[in-house]
């Protein structure tokens, strides 16, 4: 072992990897912040530059778009409640609050540590533990991954702002959004109304740019500068700053939330995504300062943002191991190594060892160098508040569009995009949280495929989520998330008779 | 005021980035059509791949787009249009100018199979062929330290009295799903499929044991084939296939008059000029003759499938026959 981490660490530390890391960062960063731009758009772009690049500096300069990628989402998340990739999803919950209340530096300090904290957790579990974790998340089939969607989804009932109903009907229209298209089982096509692009399925950042960035942008539509009493407050506030204090309230949060993304990101199909929502509930459920999740809750930046970069060193567990790509962006690091000359699967420890080793190490470097890299930027981005609302929706509208447009190169997704952010800007009026939509987004393919896959192993019989340990597991939190709702709403009605 | 003129030029240079990376995605068009065939390519060339980035075929493109670069003028750039069991990409290629400028990667069953699942609006007729990519014998394979089984005999007995359940990659439409749907009919054995995302997702599923067999192409299983948690039972290959780990026999030779063998290949519009098909047959000649490309094959495994326009062609016609009987079968 010690061995191998010294020939990787030899074969890593050289000047082109930190160049290709800082520069896969930085772009990470950048691109991640960009609502319509993912780390998967930035991988696919940069994959022709590593052709004729050495095999380690081409994985690092990937990997550091990557990490990049997965924490930038989350500084449009909270400066303009617009999610800049999918995983930063549940960090618009309270770090959007934060920023209404003129605290935007102190939530990007927040995800960035926690960014940072999850990071590391991943990357040294990868260096450490990979063959262990791969062989504990190998148990889990199509029943468990069903039971682990159903917990996800249970978690609409924390995060539906008190309005249970249009939560589940939030929950409800993700999934049937996730629906529409190729059905994987049948290959049947679905709700496409006879529109052949839709065959593809809606991608999940047009969803994603339609349901944040678009709908914010009409439902601000009627701005007017003049009027605009928080002008003023934001120069006055928005260098409060994070203190040692509050950063010590959340180690316990962000230890957790990295451990939890560090398994969902071993469990191949899952993501960023989802591990950041389950963090986000256990953080609610446990948390000393519950009652103010939702309203600005730095603890809950702390979870959903350790946890979601948590799942960027434990996707290339499946991966390195098994040949089993964790979630999308690591289902082109796999044609990456291929490119490469490297098979992942199982043989890869043995065949390319040295050459996994400085990647892995690589991946400890680049989380550290994130960390430096969002020092120097931090108070920068958090002036991105002062820069005028009516230039800035400009520029995100721009943004926004040409991102949904390079993913597939198709104006038809732009097109959808604005549909999808039309509907959204009405439901937002109607007074739904789009957050339980985008939840069923996320894990409604999820649900559906392995439901069907569990009932064929089983000839039909619905035993097979109970006889099984890690599915009754997943079950019973499911059972007790939707318990501890009901008993909170029997409480505060109680409560509020009482009063 | 300094830092104003700072965020200026930070706005400045982020609409430029977005402006960039829009611009990355979607290839300029090649040219103008009228100059015609004599100057082309005088732009880049797209390789539409029909499947996600990371797979087998789309790495293989990659890779002759990477050698190309010292035989082309041009650079030759891969795109990926994705969905509905890669029709989109199909008939994206369709929708593009006959120019020279667009080339597709397809396979076999997106003709002879799919169209029968999904509306298309093309057939073979709208392409010319140009050259075949790999080819790839479809194996069965079983984990013998889970099930036991180490043979074929070994499945068909188990099949004989319980249900069998197999990983594929593809539902029915697929060409996975309705080639083993045919076998295991042919053989009386009720099985079902359990449909994974991935090749590997399917070889994981038998590794774990969750499912008694599965299928899948060399070679994605062979690391678990050396640590004896798969084993390839039979082929839907018409042969007998040599692996690193012994021969593999052709269900052929248990009685199953069932048959596949899987291909990509590149192809363009049949209406593009013959002149322009001469000019990308000759790039590929080149790539296909330099040892960088076909280093990379063997490195990785892929056999590599030299076949002419006519002969890939010839090959799809003969496939198309074969899947009408097959699925006339299972229905």
């Amino acid at each position: 072992m010690l061995n191998n981490l010294m020939t990787g660490l030899a074969l890593m530390a050289s000047v082109e990897s930190f160049i290709a890391i800082f520069i896969g960062l930085l772009a990470g960063i950048i691109i991640g912040a960009i609502p319509g731009l993912t780390a998967d758009i930035a991988i696919i772009l940069c994959l022709p530059i590593t052709y004729s690049m050495e095999p380690i500096p081409a994985m690092l300069l990937l990997l550091g778009l990557y990490c990049g990628g997965t924490y930038g989402g989350s500084i449009t998340a909270i400066l303009i409640n617009t999610p800049g990739t999918p995983s930063s999803a549940a960090t618009v919950l309270d770090g959007y609050p934060l920023t209404q209340q003129g605290k935007p530096l102190k939530a990007l300090t927040m995800a960035l540590y926690a960014s940072f904290f999850g990071g590391l957790f991943s990357a040294l579990a990868l260096l450490f533990a990979a063959p262990s974790i791969a062989h504990f998340t190998q148990m889990f089939g199509p029943p468990e991954y069903f039971c682990i969607a159903v917990f996800g989804l249970s978690i609409i009932a924390s995060i539906s702002n008190g309005n249970i109903i249009k939560g589940l009907l939030g929950g409800l229209i993700g999934i049937f959004i996730a629906l529409m298209g190729q059905d994987s089982v049948s290959g049947t096509l679905r709700f496409t109304f006879g529109v052949r692009r839709l065959g593809g399925g809606i991608p999940l950042i047009v969803t994603l740019v339609g349901l944040f960035a678009i709908a914010e942008l009409l439902s601000r539509a009627d701005y007017n500068p003049r009027t605009d009493a928080t002008r003023k407050q934001h120069l006055k506030l928005d260098h409060e700053k994070l203190s040692w204090e509050e950063i010590k309230r959340c180690l316990k949060t962000m230890t957790i939330s990295s451990l939890i993304g560090t398994i969902v990101g071993a469990i191949p199909g899952t993501g960023g995504g989802i591990a950041a929502f389950i963090s986000y509930d256990q953080a609610k459920k446990t948390s000393k300062y519950r009652d103010n999740f939702g309203h600005g809750e730095i603890e809950g930046v702390s979870a959903t943002e350790s946890a979601n970069n948590a799942t960027t060193g434990s996707t290339l567990i499946p991966l390195t191991t098994l040949g089993v790509p964790g979630d999308g962006c690591t289902a082109i690091l796999l044609g990456a190594f291929m490119l490469q000359g490297m098979v992942p699967g199982p043989s890869m420890f043995k065949e390319h060892s040295d050459i996994l080793y400085g990647i892995m190490i690589g991946l400890v470097v680049i989380n550290i160098l994130m960390l430096i890299i969002g020092r120097v930027f931090t108070p920068l981005y958090a002036n991105i508040t002062r820069i005028p609302y009516e230039l800035m929706s400009a520029i995100i509208i721009v943004y926004c569009i040409t991102g949904v447009y390079s993913s597939e190169a198709s104006t038809f997704q732009v097109l959808l995009a604005v549909i999808i952010g039309a509907f959204s800007f009405l439901l937002r009026r109607l007074g739904f949280s789009v957050v339980p939509i985008i939840l069923g987004v996320v894990l409604g393919d999820l649900v559906e495929t392995n439901f069907r896959n569990s009932m064929v192993m089983s000839s039909n019989s619905l035993s097979i989520f109970v006889t099984r340990p890690f599915s009754l597991l997943f079950l019973a939190l499911a059972a007790l998330s939707i318990g501890m709702f009901f008993y909170k709403a029997a409480k505060d009605r109680k409560s509020k008779k009482q009063s | 005021m300094k830092g104003k003129k700072l965020m200026a030029m930070l706005m400045a240079g982020s609409l430029l980035l977005a402006g960039l990376t829009g611009c990355g995605g979607a290839t300029a068009k090649g040219g103008d059509a009228a100059a015609g065939a004599a100057d082309y390519p005088n732009g880049p060339v797209t390789i539409i791949c029909p499947w996600g980035v990371g797979g087998g075929a789309d790495v293989i493109s990659r890779k002759i787009s990477e050698v190309a670069k010292d035989y082309f003028d041009q650079p030759i750039v891969v795109e990926n249009h994705t969905g509905a069991s890669g029709t989109i990409g199909m008939m994206d290629a369709m929708d593009a100018d006959a120019d020279g400028y667009t080339m597709v990667l397809t396979n076999g069953p997106l003709f002879s199979l799919t169209p029968k699942y999904i509306d298309v609006s093309y057939d073979l007729s709208d392409f010319t062929m140009l050259r075949g990519m790999r080819q790839v014998s479809l194996m069965i394979f079983t984990n013998p330290q889970k099930s036991g089984m180490k043979t074929f005999d070994d499945l068909i007995n188990y099949g004989k009295t319980h249900k069998i359940t197999y990983a594929t990659s593809s539902g029915p439409g697929g060409d996975q799903y309705v080639v083993s749907s045919a076998m295991f009919k042919s053989l009386g054995i009720e099985a079902e499929p359990v449909v994974m995302g991935s090749e590997a997702e399917s070889i994981n599923a038998v590794v774990s044991g969750q499912v008694d067999c599965g299928l899948g192409t060399p070679p994605a299983y062979y690391s678990h084939q050396e640590e004896g948690t798969i084993q390839a039972v039979a082929t839907f290959y018409p042969e007998t296939v040599q692996t690193p780990y012994g021969e593999v026999k052709s269900i052929k030779d248990w009685g199953v008059d069932v048959e596949f063998a899987g291909m990509d290949c590149l192809a363009v519009r049949s209406d593009v000029p013959q002149e322009i098909v001469d000019k990308l047959n000759a790039m590929l000649d080149d790539v296909y003759a330099d040892s960088k490309f076909t280093g990379f094959m063997d490195e990785m495994g892929y056999p590599l499938w030299d076949a002419k326009g006519d002969e890939v062609t010839q090959f799809i016609e003969d496939q198309m026959d074969s899947m009408d009987k097959y699925v006339e079968l299972i229905q």
